[in-house]
């Protein structure tokens, strides 16, 4: 390329005399060449935006000619000013959860475990005493169990007194009792046997024997 | 280096347009293809450099809520129908961002990014809605007609709503692919960063959604 100078001697060698301004007139705004890049963005954008739609239709049409003439707009609608609003909603609600926990103090800290470790303790005792008394409830009725009457009626005739007989007669209800006496005694045979076997065994006045 | 590229993109369209219609139709088409996959990665680049700057993590915050909450939420919406759910989910999604975005190595696009944590939101809120309608003995796809039926403007003679209709009953996933594609227009290789799912399987998965909504549309 022919530098300045050179242009304009070649110019003088073509039309000697004739004389041309050096610059061209034309001018263009300040921050002409600035702008000219956003400009042209927003166009390639714009261009971008039609051309990626062509894309999709193009691409829809081939799959489904029907579905492509249904209007591809979305029929929701947001609340009015709702995407203006939507910044400080989440501004408030950022700040609400990001708010300072102060944290529990040692001592704190410290004391509830204490709580927790005595009551997980308590529970486990009572519940061993409950699971001891149950287990020991059932042994008991299991062994009872493996004992005939013959050695219960032995054990009481040879183990027990006086006193002992009172208190099992007394914890026994008398309709549970069987009926041990034939239906056709009278009362005087019964006074009789009384007289003879029971009132005997009790001595009248114990304190001058 | 994407910067460069772009300065350079801008100038060769720069000189295309000076040009006129010197220049085939197709190459300035595609000039402008590659050209304006730039701006946006530029601008999200300026906004987390500013986000990234000391004292100014809150500005730069707020204008990624500012710049995507709206696209954003028709994106959230469209999967699960009803407002509050929307703006419910949203919120979330914002929050996640907040808490996440300092950790943001920009491997992918701030946009892909996103558009990822706002469909796992989706799903994980859809998720919830099925084990709460097991206790209550209705499936999800008869929850979102509920509410598609109890909006405002629906009209169930009109094509659009007819069409919503359609897209409920696709399988959770499917949904998620045609709404990208068909309300979002978005490009296969983003959706497949958003997916985690190959351009292939996307293009198959899109394919059978419009089949299916085709059958529904026809059927209705």
């Amino acid at each position: 390329m022919l530098k300045g100078k050179e242009i304009a001697e070649e110019l003088q060698q073509l039309a000697p005399g004739l004389e041309l301004p050096p610059q061209y007139p034309g001018n263009v705004t300040t921050g002409y060449f600035q702008l000219m890049e956003k400009l042209l963005v927003q166009k390639a954008k714009q261009l971008d935006e039609i051309a990626a739609q062509s894309e999709v239709l193009d691409e829809l049409v081939d799959i489904s000619p029907i579905l492509a003439e249904v209007p591809s707009k979305c029929p929701f609608t947001a609340p009015g000013s709702y995407f203006e609003s939507f910044p400080t909603q989440i501004k408030e609600l950022r700040k609400a959860k990001s708010a300072k926990i102060i944290p529990l103090s040692k001592k704190v800290k410290l004391y509830k475990r204490c709580i927790a470790a005595a009551a997980v303790a308590a529970v486990i005792s009572i519940g061993a005493v409950m699971m001891a008394k149950h287990y020991n409830k059932f042994a008991i009725d299991r062994q009872l169990a493996n004992i005939s009457d013959e050695e219960i009626e032995e054990y009481l005739l040879t183990h027990t007194d006086a006193f002992d007989k009172a208190q099992l007669m007394s914890s026994v209800k008398a309709e549970e009792l069987p009926n041990i006496l034939p239906e056709e005694l009278s009362n005087l045979e019964l006074e009789t046997y009384l007289e003879e076997n029971i009132i005997g065994e009790v001595p009248f006045n114990p304190s001058k024997k | 280096m994407g910067f460069l590229l772009y300065i350079e993109y801008t100038q060769c369209i720069y000189i295309a347009l000076y040009q006129g219609d010197r220049l085939p139709k197709a190459v300035i088409s595609k000039l402008l293809t590659i050209t304006t996959a730039m701006p946006d990665y530029q601008n999200d680049k300026e906004i987390l450099a500013l986000y990234r700057k000391e004292g100014n993590k809150e500005k730069g915050f707020t204008i990624i809520v500012q710049k995507y909450t709206e696209r954003l939420y028709w994106h959230i919406r469209r999967l699960l129908v009803d407002h509050e759910d929307a703006n419910d989910v949203l919120q979330n999604v914002f929050i996640k961002v907040w808490r996440n975005l300092d950790g943001f190595r920009e491997d992918s696009q701030l946009y892909t990014w996103l558009y990822k944590i706002a469909t796992n939101e989706c799903l994980s809120f859809l998720e919830q809605q099925k084990r709460k309608s097991v206790l209550s003995l209705s499936d999800v796809e008869t929850g979102l007609n509920n509410k598609l039926q109890a909006d405002a403007h629906f009209d169930a003679n009109k094509l659009e709503w007819k069409l919503q209709k359609a897209i409920i009953s696709l399988p959770e996933k499917q949904r998620v692919v045609f709404n990208l594609r068909y309300y979002d227009e978005m490009p296969y290789e983003q959706m497949s960063q958003v997916l985690d799912t190959s351009e292939g399987a996307l293009k198959a998965s899109y394919h059978h959604a419009v089949k299916k909504i085709e059958d529904f549309m026809r059927n209705a």
